[in-house]
């Protein structure tokens, strides 16, 4: 079961606010081949993980919450908590979209979206009287442009395809920030583990039972930052290349290391919020070691259910500490 | 099926297994439990006076003894047991005459060749269980590789699945019943918290005394935790009266005593001499007849459960244990290697460089003598650095520097010292040996991708050839044993491989 905190934290102008839904189950599948999918009821509590240290975590404080889940198999559980964690961030504020490019300067990176696309480019001009403005290498019609944002990288031009809120963006009531939310999507998330795995994780699309609305895929929740993508919101990364990317840009609140070789770097990321999810098919016990560890060494105890409100379902194990950032 | 579906199977099964429980089939075996008897009396008679000349036997007679324990197979379908009892019955043999208790000999080898006669009765057990069952509902798990080989060659006319423990988390489906064969402890947590099926039975020879199940250690600090019962139940029926192994809380400590275990004698020489850069490390037995020292920091590894490209990968030094495959430079460390190639990729700069990470680092080792380190900390959070408790570790030649610039920078203020040249020559270096790490890890998950891991998995070591300008050879190895204990050693003497066979008893 969901545990509620997206409809108790309503916002938005999503208009479900029907009570009930917090009770909903929800269905995860595969691909499109396998909808409507199979009801599981921990994704409900894994999602709401994701959401309560998303409200919980602020970064002004000097302590790093480290959270370990462990389930009978890491399959999707590393992003759906991020997941979970992106739906409840709070929108970004963006001006309307003539106002920014009215303020935009030629050459200067931007991201846009109109009711067909998003987009990502170098700003080229805004011909008001026209009704259009000229970025990433084509012109658009001013009024169907739905949310633009300045980048302060210029990204070479991409284009890709809007992806339509479904029934899990009605639910968590980020349908009415939608396209905000592709032009300026939470960046402060970072995902680490086996690329190739968390690829195909992300792949796998999530639906409310008894909502014939379509299912939303999580990519198009997280909106990772693949190559190609015009929206990049989570960070995706390697855990074998992640000497490479370290250490995590300031902006990131929260990693979520997924097996045992991406949380081999617990010590090496200093985000306020770390999850770590732990394999319980495998046998190799040393990622429960080194969270044990520093828990006894360096933590100061939390408690999942006292501090954070929440209760790990019948199957997943959850210990938390903070340590000194 | 879908991995959605799988899903649900798998923490429907997991859920289960913590509500219910698992079962433990006690099996009665006479002739296991003659032998494992006279084991316990050499280990107790050598007790006071350390293994000595008995080492090997104990040795042989402990594998023999795992073996009993984990290849329920009829003796004629069973080589590996008839193996380990000829080991022991040599390792005796050639003690007759060196030592004064025959009678301990008597018995352990005449114990042994009943072993070899009598045909385990757990096997039959485990038959008649999977056909109640049925064959296609159940699972057996091995606790190695030589053993499901053994077990799936006598099972095969039933069509069960044998899989190794490892295996079990790809298997597709979950089934109704598992059996494990040999105590529990041989076996870690995932058999019983992360079950492929919806009931978990053991199956374990009378004379095995400890049947604690593992867990993980997370479980004894988490909420909700995944705490697993079990049932034991008594199996078969006895022709002799019985004295039962101990079952207090020594149960699980003598076993210990009695579990193959590498004879970490030719580590204990290790001396260092005075005035000689030492570290503190623990000695590793590594596949292919090999130990080595290891100290700490990170180490690279390789994973085979990890997709192509994705195999090679740094692992802290504390996590290394037994199943870990290590990847050695022989003959030196990868990271001083990388730290050269890196330093020579930099040209004129490099000497440059070099002596400027000295300098900064002497002067913060300095500070760190003559001051408190509370009062170093302290006064280096009061000017904002952020990774203080990292203080020490800074002083470490293989840390360029701090990972925050901004720490680095305000470290060199409270050293007195200008930020530059130290802040863009530790910028240079740390990219520099960035970029000669990259490479090597290309170059490795290349040679990883083309070379045979069956047979690594098999051998346990693999030679693997990284062409890259200063890297030599690179050799896979799997950790069979890391020590208990650390010793001072030599610095040159750490993660160097080098021919031991203490691990030879071991499975």
């Amino acid at each position: 079961m969901y545990q509620g905190e997206p409809a108790r934290h309503a916002r938005g102008t999503g208009e479900n606010t029907d009570p009930s839904y917090p009770l909903a189950r929800l269905l995860l599948a595969d691909s499109e081949l396998d909808l409507p999918g199979v009801p599981l009821t921990w994704i409900g509590s894994l999602l709401a993980l994701g959401a309560r240290l998303a409200r919980l975590v602020h970064g002004d404080g000097h302590r790093k919450l480290v959270v370990a889940v462990s389930v009978p198999r890491r399959d999707f559980a590393a992003a759906i908590i991020a997941t979970g964690w992106s739906l409840a961030r709070e929108p970004k504020i963006l001006g309307s979209p003539l106002e920014v490019l009215r303020l935009l300067e030629r050459g200067q990176g931007i991201r846009a979206v109109n009711d067909k696309y998003v987009v990502t480019g170098a700003f080229g001009k805004l011909h008001e009287a026209a009704g259009t403005a000229f970025f990433a290498e084509s012109w658009w019609h001013l009024d169907e442009i739905r949310a633009v944002t300045p980048l302060r990288t210029v990204p070479a031009a991409t284009r890709m395809r809007r992806p339509n809120p479904g029934s899990i963006a009605r639910f968590a009531h980020v349908d009415g920030a939608w396209d905000v939310r592709l032009a300026a999507p939470p960046s402060d998330l970072a995902l680490i583990g086996t690329r190739a795995w968390l690829e195909l994780d992300l792949q796998a699309l999530l639906g409310v039972e008894g909502d014939d609305g379509p299912a939303d895929s999580l990519s198009s929740l997280l909106l990772p930052d693949r190559d190609g993508a015009a929206s990049m919101g989570a960070r995706v990364l390697s855990c074998t290349r992640l000497a490479e990317n370290l250490p995590l840009p300031d902006a990131t609140m929260c990693a979520i290391l997924d097996g045992s070789g991406a949380i081999e770097y617990l010590s090496d990321i200093d985000v306020p919020a770390v999850v770590c999810v732990v394999d319980r098919s495998v046998a190799d016990d040393r990622a429960a070691e080194t969270l044990v560890g520093r828990r006894v060494v360096r933590g100061a105890h939390f408690s999942v259910s006292g501090d954070l409100r929440w209760s790990p379902p019948r199957g997943i194990e959850a210990m938390a500490y903070t340590e000194p950032l | 099926m879908s991995r959605s579906r799988q899903l649900l199977d798998r923490y429907g099964a997991a859920a289960q297994v913590q509500q219910q429980g698992v079962e433990i089939f006690v099996v009665v075996d006479e002739e296991g439990s003659r032998f494992d008897r006279a084991v316990r009396a050499v280990l107790r008679a050598t007790t006071t006076d350390g293994p000595g000349v008995w080492e090997d036997l104990l040795g042989a007679s402990k594998s023999l003894r795992w073996r009993m324990a984990t290849h329920p197979q009829p003796i004629s379908a069973s080589p590996a047991l008839l193996q380990g009892v000829e080991s022991v019955l040599h390792e005796a043999n050639s003690l007759r005459g060196a030592v004064g208790e025959e009678d301990l000999l008597d018995e352990i080898a005449g114990a042994a060749q009943r072993v070899a006669e009598v045909d385990p009765g757990f096997g039959s057990t485990l038959r008649e269980s999977i056909v109640e069952v049925g064959a296609q509902d159940c699972l057996v798990i091995a606790a190695s590789v030589a053993a499901r080989d053994g077990i799936r060659g006598w099972l095969s006319d039933l069509g069960v699945i044998v899989v190794t423990a490892s295996e079990v988390r790809t298997t597709s489906s979950v089934v109704e019943q598992s059996y494990v064969v040999g105590p529990p402890r041989f076996y870690a947590h995932p058999v019983v918290a992360a079950p492929a099926s919806y009931g978990v039975t053991f199956l374990v020879p009378e004379w095995f005394g400890d049947r604690s199940l593992p867990h993980s250690v997370l479980s004894d600090y988490a909420e909700g935790a995944v705490k697993v019962s079990a049932r034991i139940f008594d199996v078969g029926e006895r022709l002799a009266e019985y004295h039962p192994p101990p079952q207090d809380d020594d149960a699980a400590e003598a076993e210990t005593a009695l579990l193959p275990r590498p004879s970490w004698s030719s580590g204990l020489h290790a001396v260092v001499e005075v005035g000689q850069d030492a570290v503190n490390a623990r000695r590793v037995v590594l596949a292919g007849e090999l130990a080595m020292w290891l100290d700490s920091g990170k180490i690279r590894s390789f994973d085979p459960r990890q997709p192509p490209g994705e195999r090679v990968t740094y692992v802290e030094v504390d996590s290394v244990g037994p199943g870990t495959y290590l990847l050695l430079r022989p003959g030196a460390t990868e990271h001083q290697a990388l730290v050269d190639i890196a330093l020579g990729e930099l040209g004129a700069r490099g000497a440059g460089i070099a002596e400027s990470q000295r300098e900064w680092k002497a002067r913060l080792a300095d500070r760190l003598r003559t001051r408190d380190l509370v009062m170093v900390t302290r006064s280096l959070r009061d000017d904002g650095v952020k990774a203080v408790a990292q203080v020490r570790a800074w002083t470490d030649p293989a840390l360029i520097r701090p990972q925050r610039e901004m720490d680095f920078r305000l470290l060199l203020s409270w050293l007195g010292l200008s930020h530059e040249p130290y802040v863009e020559n530790a910028a240079a270096l740390h990219r520099a040996i960035l970029r000669a790490s990259v490479r090597l890890r290309e170059e490795l998950e290349h040679a990883v991708s083309a070379a045979d891991v069956t047979s690594l998995e098999r051998d346990g070591t693999l030679e693997l050839e990284a062409p890259m300008v200063g890297v030599s050879a690179m050799l896979a190895t799997r950790v069979l044993a890391v020590s208990p204990f650390t010793r001072r050693v030599a610095r040159h003497e750490v993660r160097v491989p080098e021919p031991d066979r203490s691990g030879r008893w071991l499975e």
